[in-house]
């Protein structure tokens, strides 16, 4: 299926495009928009290939869920980024393939035992859970099951223990230059987010608002007439200061 | 814990502030018409996202009237309802019943317990509409309360907890878009629970509370190793943000998402560089 072609848009749309050119086929095509339509079956059709277009499009086009994808997957990776989306790549992809494609890191890195060979094919197909089972079954954690730990967790987005993990891992083994090399990708693995957000200005001074702030005390100040006991802001009492 | 999904207002123009505005208006007045007085103190921005959020996922038919109401009682304010807002309220109502209860727990606080006995009723019926939900959420805070019993140290572990709470907060119905909607607020969740830990630390050490946050808070890369992990988790909540199909009021969603969440961050940030740098001012002048 040409994805583009159901939605009727160019291979250059942007996102915002790609969103409104779905938005205005799902409406046409709704089954609640055609329950009178003598081609309800026909239309029904439309409107899955429209919803099956929208996904295939904009997981092309994200970084996606998974870390560590295939082959195929990262090729399409390396197709294009849209301003939109920004994504940073597939990390795992990235990571494999600094030191040469699947076979070629795999042929320099010999994995002496079988429980690794296992963990890394796990990791670069995305199955982290299944590395995780693997590892923890390992009694024996030196650098490496530091190193394949770290990915494990990060793939499955424990981020404070990946980092852990990965500090461990080059304290283990402080030459090895692959395990400074996923620290410091563990590290700045968010930096197409960092960009987006670095537009805006400062967030210290936008945010939160006087008026809505003084807005909230007349609030409470009110139920405080009519409810006595439940002034003194004592619902909205935390840390953070009144629920703004 | 509440409050951090806010707007960066400096980046928003007076009509986006406006929109923004009349969506928390809207579910203000939702949570009085259906729980009183009690239901709309539970009032609070992160689920006024929430019906934005979905409300521009869906593009329900909406309503739109400028009302004067207690808070606002001289200027007429706009106000936005559909039927997202109504979910939204019930949600809200639903967080902040569990909130109320592990706080007591947490820390006695008197109040809070009496403010979650009043809405006990309406959330009991707000269980039985969503009992799968409720129950999930249920299970989640009773694991969350075990293991700040023991004392556990694993940040990774209770923020998702707290992820799989918004999860069931945010799914309004079944379809293709559960997916996507489950990624964005297990992260969103994440971020709430790492930053609501970050912004305690030093209170709790002080107090002798739980916080994950406890040892860590002394080892010298603490705030780098939180920003990261707080990047990461609302990283992953905007990338399944972009996934989804929203034109509508979608530049007050990313102001929320990658500015306005930092709010509280950079505020806190900011005082404790302040008292950094007087201590350490004070320590040069003694030694002087």
């Amino acid at each position: 299926m040409n994805p583009y072609k159901v939605l009727g848009i160019s291979p250059d749309a942007s996102d915002d495009e790609v969103k409104k050119a779905y938005k205005t086929l799902c409406k046409k095509y709704h089954p609640d928009a055609n329950i009178n339509n003598p081609d309800k079956e026909k239309i029904e059709e439309l409107f899955k290939q429209v919803q099956q277009a929208y996904q295939m499009i904009m997981k092309q086009r994200t970084s996606g869920s998974t870390y560590g994808a295939s082959g195929s997957y990262r090729q399409e990776q390396t197709g294009r980024y849209t301003s939109g989306t920004g994504g940073s790549g597939d990390f795992f992809g990235d990571f494999w393939n600094m030191f040469g494609d699947f076979g070629g890191f795999q042929s320099t890195y010999q994995e002496s035992s079988p429980d690794y060979r296992d963990v890394v094919r796990f990791i670069q197909n995305g199955y982290y859970k299944e590395a995780r089972v693997v590892l923890d079954n390992m009694a024996d954690r030196g650098g490496r099951w530091y190193f394949y730990s770290a990915q494990a967790h990060n793939g499955l987005g424990n981020k404070m223990t990946a980092i852990e993990h990965a500090k461990m891992a080059v304290a283990f083994e402080p030459d090895n230059q692959n395990y400074r090399i996923l620290f410091s990708m563990i590290e700045n693995g968010s930096t197409w987010y960092e960009g987006r957000s670095r537009q805006y200005s400062s967030p210290a001074y936008g945010g939160g608002s006087f008026c809505l702030k003084l807005c909230l005390l007349n609030l409470m100040c009110n139920f405080c007439c009519g409810s006595g006991g439940f002034c003194c802001g004592a619902p909205y009492s935390s840390g953070s200061g009144p629920v703004v | 814990m509440f409050g951090y999904v806010i707007v960066n207002k400096g980046d928003l123009t007076f009509r986006e502030f406006d929109v923004y505005h009349s969506y928390y208006c809207g579910l203000c007045r939702v949570l009085k018409e259906n729980y009183g007085l009690t239901g709309q103190m539970s009032l609070n921005y992160d689920m006024t996202f929430l019906v934005l959020l979905l409300t521009s996922l869906y593009e329900p038919e909406t309503t739109y009237d400028m009302k004067k109401c207690i808070a606002h009682p001289f200027d007429r304010q706009g106000v936005s309802i559909n039927k997202i807002t109504q979910f939204g309220a019930e949600m809200n109502v639903l967080l902040t019943g569990y909130k109320c209860r592990d706080d007591w727990q947490d820390d006695r606080k008197i109040l809070k317990k009496l403010y979650g006995t009043s809405l006990k009723s309406k959330i009991k019926a707000i269980k039985e509409k969503y009992s799968e939900k409720a129950e999930i959420i249920e299970v989640c805070f009773k694991n969350l309360d075990s293991l700040e019993k023991e004392n556990c140290r694993n940040i990774d572990k209770m923020a998702g907890l707290f992820g799989k709470v918004m999860e069931e907060l945010f799914i309004y119905q079944e379809d293709e878009w559960e997916e996507i909607l489950r990624k964005l607020a297990y992260n969103l969740g994440k971020f709430i629970y790492i930053l609501d830990a970050y912004e305690d630390v030093e209170e709790d050490i002080k107090k002798n509370s739980y916080n994950p946050f406890a040892e860590k808070y002394q080892e010298k890369d603490f705030e780098k190793t939180c920003r990261i992990v707080l990047t990461s988790a609302i990283a992953e909540c905007s990338r399944a943000f972009e996934m989804l199909p929203l034109i509508d009021n979608v530049k007050i969603l990313r102001n929320i998402l990658y500015s306005g969440v930092w709010h509280r961050y950079e505020k806190i940030r900011e005082e404790r560089m302040k008292r950094a740098e007087k201590k350490a001012e004070a320590g040069n002048n003694e030694s002087l």
